[in-house]
């Protein structure tokens, strides 16, 4: 049987490398602009995802840099407080939706027919249309800074009053988050179709690897969550243009209703952030400590639990509205909770670490950096969620320095993680692992003198969204704008060594990573064909394993 | 597909609830026995069910408590 096994295996992989070889020969795809267009094809819309994610990494980053230039001393010098307002609202949007989120995407697209042995997507065509709503949508986003009287100053949370008095730009923002959740909800179906229905015979949903399990729970939370934000800016949209009062307290509306609509779906988008990139880690550490996954199956049930209590906890974000004690205990009692799953996961991460045969290429080192910083941003979280700690620290520094340990040091690290990771499989090239390192380590350092000073900051009470501070707090805010502008410099560099990676990089081997075990390394080559699997892979009880 | 939902379906006689709710639990706290596997014979359906009712559970539980510590 395991002889079969292996020259089916043997055979099938040899049959793709040929079949790579006169790729474009038999590929009758179009070539120049219209591949893309019109592509069906799940490894061209995974790269587009990815390549537009980066675009809007750099387009936020920018906005980001704007704000800490205004920071970097007390007073105002740069900019109008207005526009510094319009630009943390949109680089929130811009990094949430047009940033981490469809580079999780793209992941998923390159990734889950590959891992799964499925040939593409279950709707090619949506899936494309997923895509290419993403760009409209970002553009209407920077097109509102030019609508008169510039971007809504609203913050990303979009709270009412603020947004049912904004000027036209609130309405070009209102659209594109439609545009997003409607990109968001086609991917999920996408996503969830190609899971249940499309996995190679042999291919259980307990032996699919760890990542197509964080997306299939995540897609899951997506569906269930963005027509609540929907809902959310529709009813801002017609409060603001056809004479409704959902909000507006002089109609008999409430403002907190907003409120709590939108962290209804605010607090399930922190986790359809975190979970695919629990999924990614969870492919990394691994492969790095030459050791299965620990607790794979107790992994699975975990983030599906999480997935669950992430629906229960929303009003976490709003001690500070007026609620009577007994809600505030009862979302205190239910957060401080919902922090063992979490926890766990990552002695679980530990657990898989130990007594491995490690080694630090640059995908393990995000990995670490992810696991360290994101537990520094897990506990922060914790201190928040107790209610007179946080009635203390709303809506300060403490608390953009928590999430961006979270989004950043957690989701953006994992994501680079990934992409070190998969680079070699994709493009079928070796990226710089020197340079790679010192991307790393620049990231690394430059985010904590970033972040970490913003803890003191909000500490000492310093509110988030002012373009002006009191003298006191001018130290830590000189030293987070070097670093912020450090960081960002930083990501030049993993421009320049993902560009080196495709145009030059070495030759990459089939299985790059030894410790990998996922389909797309043993049973394909690298890069991997324009159409693979397109006869399902043969799987023995151990091939198709990731977990055990 | 299909034969692995007959076998799935064949397992799932095998598990009491109270597996799948020991199952459930666990989860919830993310842990589990060192080399605990009765947890692959419980069917998807199962664990999503036993799950939204432990998730109701655990609300009012908390619920309960809140009361309890607010002395109502």
């Amino acid at each position: 049987m395991s002889t079969a096994t292996h020259d089916a295996t043997h055979g099938h992989g040899h049959g793709d490398a040929h079949g790579h070889d006169h790729d474009h020969a038999h590929d009758h795809k179009p070539t120049g602009a219209m591949r893309w267009i019109g592509s069906t094809n799940h490894k061209d819309i995974g790269t587009m995802y990815l390549w537009f994610s980066f675009t809007m990494f750099l387009v936020g980053g920018v906005m980001a840099l704007i704000i800490r230039a205004e920071l970097f001393q007390p007073g105002l010098q740069i900019v109008k407080p207005e526009f510094f307002n319009s630009m943390t609202t949109y680089h929130g949007l811009i990094m949430v939706f047009g940033a981490i989120m469809p580079a999780f995407v793209g992941f998923a697209n390159w990734l889950i027919p590959m891992q799964i042995g499925a040939p593409d997507m279950a709707f090619p065509r949506m899936n494309n249309l997923s895509f290419w709503l993403l760009p409209p949508a970002a553009m209407l986003l920077v097109a509102a800074q030019f609508a008169p009287g510039g971007g809504a100053g609203v913050g990303w949370t979009m709270y009412a009053p603020l947004t049912t008095q904004a000027g036209p730009a609130m309405d070009l923002t209102i659209f594109a988050v439609h545009v997003l959740g409607m990109s968001s909800i086609m991917g999920s179906i996408n996503i969830i179709t190609t899971i249940l229905n499309m996995r190679a015979p042999g291919m259980t949903l307990m032996k699919m690897p760890l990542f197509c399990w964080t997306w299939l729970i995540t897609a899951y939370l997506l569906v269930a969550s963005m027509p609540v934000l929907a809902g959310a800016v529709t009813m801002t949209l017609t409060d603001r243009h056809f004479g409704t009062n959902f909000f507006n307290a002089a109609g008999g509306g409430d403002p907190v209703l907003y409120q709590h609509i939108f962290w209804f779906f605010g607090h399930p988008e922190v986790y359809i952030i975190a979970i695919p990139a629990f999924g990614v880690i969870s492919q990394i550490i691994p492969a790095f400590s030459r050791k299965p996954l620990f607790g794979y199956a107790s992994m699975v049930y975990a983030t599906a639990s999480i997935a669950i209590l992430s629906f229960l906890v929303w009003a976490h974000h709003m001690y500070t509205v007026g609620m009577p004690v007994e809600t505030q205990l009862y979302f205190m009692y239910a957060t401080t909770l919902i922090a063992i799953p979490t926890g766990v996961k990552v002695f679980n991460w530990v657990a898989t670490m130990w007594k491995g045969s490690l080694t630090f290429e640059t995908p393990m080192l995000f990995a670490l950096g992810f696991l360290f910083l994101f537990s520094l941003g897990g506990f922060t979280g914790l201190v928040l969620s107790i209610t007179p700690v946080d009635v203390q620290i709303h809506d300060t520094y403490y608390v953009v320095a928590h999430f961006h340990y979270v989004m950043v040091a957690g989701a953006l690290f994992s994501a680079f993680g990934g992409i070190y990771f998969w680079l070699p499989k994709w493009t079928g090239r070796m990226y710089d692992e020197t340079l790679g390192k010192w991307h790393f380590w620049l990231s690394l350092i430059f985010f904590n003198v970033t972040f970490f000073v913003q803890h003191f900051l909000g500490l000492a009470g310093m509110p988030r969204r002012v373009p002006d501070y009191a003298l006191q707090f001018a130290e830590f805010n000189a030293i987070s704008s070097v670093g912020a502008f450090g960081f960002g410099l930083s990501q030049l560099l993993f421009l320049y060594i993902v560009i080196k990676c495709i145009t030059s990089g070495e030759k990459a081997q089939d299985r790059q990573w030894e410790g990998a075990d996922s389909l797309e390394w043993t049973h394909l080559p690298s890069p991997p064909p324009y159409h693979s699997f397109v006869t399902p892979p043969a799987l023995d009880a151990k091939g198709a394993h990731a977990g055990h | 597909m299909a034969d692995d939902t007959q076998g799935d379906n064949r397992l799932a006689k095998k598990t009491s609830l109270f597996q799948a709710v020991k199952m459930v639990l666990s989860a919830f706290i993310g842990i589990r026995k060192q080399g605990q596997q009765q947890e692959l014979n419980v069917t998807p359906v199962q664990v999503v069910i036993t799950g939204i009712i432990c998730a109701v559970l655990f609300v009012f539980t908390v619920i309960t408590v809140v009361r309890l510590v607010l002395g109502k």
